[in-house]
């Protein structure tokens, strides 16, 4: 606002300045050849003053003086009298003067706001990198400032509202996230991954209520990605919320049991689930091996494995592998276990150990009561690994 | 918001050169005082809306707001505040935009002091203005914004070229502009006289000051990117005949011309046409030194082609410009009366002489320079014409011209007497002589032709001087008669006398550079020690340091002779880690009468350091030379005739007074 303000003063004032000499009363203008004779009178002067200072001598003197007054004289005969006339004409007809000062006044704001807004970028504050630099989260609010300006010339771009969903989310705007996850939803591109944001931000706007609308949300998700971890993580925070403590430990059970080693949500979960087990007065978890999951790589193990060249990667990845086949000879009873070597296989590009892993877990699955809960995920899973297995 | 609000101040300096380049036009054309006044304000107003631009471009670099694209391609946050000012205009946008200030600047000088100058001329003249200004406004606008901005913002900038973070970025383009740009005055004022069809008395009075204005600064630019390049570079060198330089070199040539021929037409009338002429090819050269060093033309026409958009651009632009001009010249120079007459031998026929070497070496520039493109461009092969080809045509152009420059000054107008005039010379003669066997003792022998050369140059130099004591009869008079007259003295004398001293001081330090140079490559140990040319060089070790945006090696060199010790060399070899560039900084001793120049180059890995001495005899006499050439121009400028008062408007309106009212009843003559 401050810079339209000023563009429009500085244009105003530049337009007055402009007119001065078109609104005033021009003066009498002097004769063309007047200028001439200054000049030679000038000249003239000049002579004298070099002779009075003994730089020429007279006889030069007196030729430079003639050719001089030889010119004044010519173009003293040059000013005719219709020449002055024409050179007199202090600005004749208004009509003339109204179209210059029509011009003057036309031109310079509408040309100057065209060009301005075809080139300007009218709407960005500057940024000095000391007010980056200062955490005042100036450059934040600028971005989200340009996002929503982008956004409201063009609507249909579902990457602009995801970019700003995450700026809003991030700065604690979670009604304004909501509603740009919901855009991207109306707009036919919200997968099970923007279900489940919707849900979170509905969630943490509820104070960790988990609502009705976030429900939906999940459960949209889980439609569209029965393995979405943060859906199904939901999910049981939603039973647990209502009161089914043990609905809720077995889908966090099965979560956990899928997840990946270095699944940086994992110990969030591990954490409701010890809660939940406090609160139904259950044990904490670790005696009960027949229900915990299959221990991963520690913390240690991951930092060795930062350590090594690929090679060495691959063999430490392998010897995991090896190990986990090992515990499950032992203890075959265990569907998941079955599945996550399956997989670890598949990674390792192992097919045929991979199919193996399979068929050991098919009849474990099959084995289940159909109305145990970890069930479907784990028959999907299967299902999902059949296909990616060559 | 403070970019933006320089990018519509640059917009509207567009708009009011717009108007500045119509109204006033029309107004003149039809008689109307009231649209030529317009001229004026508009000009006024120009150089205060370019400079809130630039003042506007100039912040965002103090504190590298890095959402505008220009500071982030050409600065970075920890880049010394020094250049992240004179990065301002060490690229091509920032460059154009102080073109623009500069050309708003020498406008606003016109609307300000031009109260002498005929309504209808002026306003010619600032409409002239204006239609520059109009063509390098557009071009900056639409081809090479420097208000352009981005976001979201880059973390840091890309940083400025190492080779331009140095002092002297701060005044090389600055003063090379305002040169090229001040021949765009004597341009204005030629096209706007030939529009008028009237070449009036003023016209020389006013063109040739803001001539010798514009040759001072393009002298000092020059020089100071002469000695820019011989520290910075570290080749040893001052000139290399590189495009870069030709191409400012060429209008500095055409320059000297004019600012002689412009004398001719204020003193006696004669040569109009050929000055007309002169201007307009001077500043056309000075557009294409501005426009061809930063298009990329001259390193290869490719490079040319990668930006077409602005290719296209300065193509067409330089072919409105030097096109129409020359046409408008055709068509209207047949209008301007002719002059005065003067025989060949006279000060005006030395001044013509003058003017054919100096085209012909400007032809020979340009040939050499533009030659190569012109091949690469028809059949794609590449030649390089390089020092040779400069050595064997322009310097013999240079022989003739300085022997002869001697002679002018001596000469009167309109009609000269050659015996006397070589017979004021006998001193000359002499100095001739002794410049010669100066050299001889000195150098034991040395190249003939250069000690032919330096006797040029005592030549000139004792010429110079003699014409100037003679004018203040000094040693013939008693001294306090002499100090009496030489203050009486015009100053364009005294600034004449300083410029060919200048000249030839200059001349001396370009022969003994080119001639007697010495190089030297050692690799040294710590504590080891070279002998070049009678200095004895030691290397006393080299550490490093960290600047604030580079790491250098800096070596320190022990200069001693016969066991004295003369001088400590440092000389560096920096790394700019944001580009990843090497540079070198020339260690630099100089005795006036030679420098001693040193390069550190790698090391060896075995605490040996590849050491680069240079003995460069003269060199120093070249910038003390240019410094005295400019320093002429600055005296000569300060010439009170060359301001003239503007006539008075009641004694006009009646009739013109008589011719015969005498030179002392004036009112209106300047002080």
């Amino acid at each position: 606002m401050i810079f339209w303000l000023l563009a429009g003063a500085l244009t105003a004032g530049v337009v007055a300045i402009l007119l001065t000499p078109l609104m005033r009363r021009s003066d009498p203008a002097v004769a063309r050849a007047a200028y001439d004779q200054t000049v030679y009178r000038d000249q003239l002067r000049e002579l004298q003053e070099d002779r009075r200072r003994g730089l020429l001598k007279d006889s030069e003197v007196e030729a430079a003086r003639r050719e001089i007054e030889r010119r004044l004289l010519l173009s003293d005969a040059e000013s005719s009298p219709q020449e002055t006339a024409a050179q007199l004409a202090p600005g004749a007809g208004s009509a003339g003067r109204w179209l210059a000062v029509a011009l003057v006044v036309l031109l310079l704001p509408f040309a100057g706001m065209g060009i301005y807004l075809y080139y300007g970028s009218p709407g960005l504050p500057g940024l000095s990198f000391a007010e980056r630099q200062d955490g005042s989260g100036r450059e934040a609010e600028m971005l989200v400032a340009q996002l929503e300006q982008r956004l409201a010339g063009n609507p249909e771009d579902a990457e602009g509202w995801l970019v700003l969903a995450r700026v809003y989310e991030r700065s604690g705007r979670y009604e304004g996230a909501a509603e740009a996850y919901r855009r991207i939803i109306a707009l036919g591109r919200g997968g099970a991954e923007v279900q489940a944001s919707l849900g979170e931000v509905l969630v943490a706007a509820a104070d960790g209520q988990v609502t009705r609308d976030a429900r939906l949300a999940f459960a949209a998700a889980i439609e569209a990605d029965p393995a979405n971890p943060r859906a199904r993580f939901y999910a049981g925070l939603a039973m647990a919320q209502d009161d089914r403590l043990d609905d809720a430990l077995s889908v966090w059970r099965s979560l956990v049991a899928d997840a990946p080693p270095d699944a940086p949500w994992r110990a969030v979960v591990e954490q409701q689930i010890a809660n939940a087990m406090q609160s139904l007065g259950q044990p904490a978890p670790g005696g009960d091996s027949a229900t915990a999951p299959p221990r991963g790589p520690s913390a240690a193990d991951i930092e060795a494995m930062e350590a090594l060249t690929p090679e060495e990667r691959a063999d430490f990845v392998r010897s995991m592998v090896e190990g986990l086949a090992a515990r499950l000879e032992e203890q075959p009873d265990n569907p998941d276990g079955w599945l996550r070597l399956a997989r670890s296989y598949a990674v390792l590009g192992d097919g045929e150990a991979a199919g193996k892993a399979l068929a050991r877990a098919e009849p474990l699955i099959e084995a289940l009561p159909a109305e145990a809960p970890e069930r479907a995920g784990l028959q999907q899973r299967l299902e999902a690994l059949r296909a990616a297995i060559p | 918001m403070i970019a933006e609000l320089g990018h519509f101040a640059l917009i509207l300096a567009l708009l009011t050169a717009v108007i500045q380049g119509s109204l006033p036009m029309l107004g003149a054309a039809r008689g109307r005082a009231d649209w030529m006044a317009v001229a004026q304000p508009a000009a006024i107003l120009q150089v205060v809306l370019v400079a809130l631009s630039f003042a506007a471009l100039t912040y965002v670099y103090v504190v590298s707001d890095f959402t505008v694209i220009n500071v982030v391609e050409n600065s970075h946050s920890a880049k010394p505040m020094l250049y992240k000012v004179t990065g301002v205009w060490g690229n091509h946008e920032g460059s154009m935009l102080l073109w623009i200030l500069i050309l708003a600047l020498f406008g606003s000088m016109v609307a300000l002091f031009g109260g002498n100058l005929p309504p209808s001329l002026k306003a010619r003249v600032l409409g002239v203005q204006a239609w520059i200004g109009i063509g390098f406004l557009l071009f900056t606008l639409l081809t090479s914004n420097p208000f352009l901005r981005v976001f979201p913002a880059p973390p840091d900038g890309r940083d400025l070229n190492p080779l331009l973070q140095d002092p002297g970025l701060a005044f090389h383009p600055p003063l090379l502009y305002a040169g090229y740009v001040g021949f765009s005055m004597a341009f204005s004022f030629a096209i706007a006289a030939l529009i008028e069809g009237k070449l009036d008395a003023a016209w020389a009075r006013w063109v040739r000051p803001w001539t010798l204005l514009a040759w001072a600064f393009l002298t000092a630019g020059i020089a100071l990117g002469s000695w820019w390049a011989y520290y910075e570079l570290g080749w040893g060198g001052w000139w290399f005949w590189d495009p870069v330089e030709n191409v400012s070199f060429m209008p500095w040539l055409l320059g000297t011309a004019l600012l002689h021929s412009a004398i001719v037409v204020e003193k006696r009338d004669a040569l109009k046409v050929w000055t007309v002429l002169l201007a307009i090819l001077t500043f056309s050269l000075s557009l294409m030194g501005t426009f061809i060093v930063r298009s990329g033309l001259l390193t290869s026409v490719h490079a040319f082609a990668t930006d077409p958009e602005r290719g296209f651009f300065i193509l067409v632009l330089l072919l409105i410009t030097i096109g129409g001009s020359l046409l408008l010249f055709a068509l209207r120079a047949p209008v301007l009366k002719p002059g005065g007459l003067f025989s060949p031998i006279s000060r005006e026929g030395g001044m013509v002489i003058n003017n054919l070497f100096l085209a012909a070496a400007c032809a020979t520039v340009f040939l050499g320079t533009l030659y190569p493109l012109f091949l690469e461009a028809v059949n794609g092969s590449k030649v390089s014409v390089g020092p040779p080809f400069f050595n064997a045509t322009f310097v013999p152009l240079m022989v003739p011209l300085i022997f002869l420059m001697a002679l002018g000054p001596l000469m009167p107008w309109k009609r000269a007497d050659l015996a006397g005039v070589f017979s004021r010379l006998k001193l000359a003669g002499l100095g001739a002589v002794i410049a010669a066997g100066i050299t001889l003792y000195l150098e034991q022998g040395g190249p003939i032709l250069a000690v032919a050369a330096m006797g040029l140059v005592g030549w000139l130099f004792v010429a110079s001087l003699v014409e100037w004591s003679d004018r203040i009869k000094l040693f013939r008079a008693p001294l306090g008669d002499s100090w009496r007259r030489a203050r009486n003295l015009p100053r364009s004398a005294h600034g004449m006398t300083l410029a060919h001293a200048g000249m030839a001081v200059a001349a001396a330090g370009m022969i003994g550079a080119s001639v007697w140079n010495l190089e030297e490559v050692r690799n040294l140990q710590p504590g080891e020690s070279m002998e070049v040319a009678g200095y004895s060089y030691r290397l006393d070790g080299v550490e490093q340091l960290e600047g604030p945006n580079y790491l250098a090696d800096r070596a320190s060199l022990t200069v001693t002779r016969d066991g004295e010790e003369i001088a400590v060399l440092t000389p560096e070899k920096r790394l700019y880690p944001v580009q990843n560039m090497p540079t070198t900084e020339a260690g630099i001793h100089t005795t006036w009468v030679s420098d001693l120049y040193a390069v550190i180059g790698d090391s060896d890995g075995r605490g040996g350091w590849t050491v680069r001495i240079f003995h460069e005899p003269l060199v120093p006499w070249i910038w003390l030379g240019s410094l005295l050439m400019v320093l002429g121009g600055f005296v000569s400028l300060s010439d009170r005739r060359l301001r003239i008062g503007a006539p008075n408007r009641q004694a006009k309106a009646k009739a013109a007074p008589e011719p015969e009212s005498g030179p002392g009843g004036h009112p209106a003559a300047a002080e």
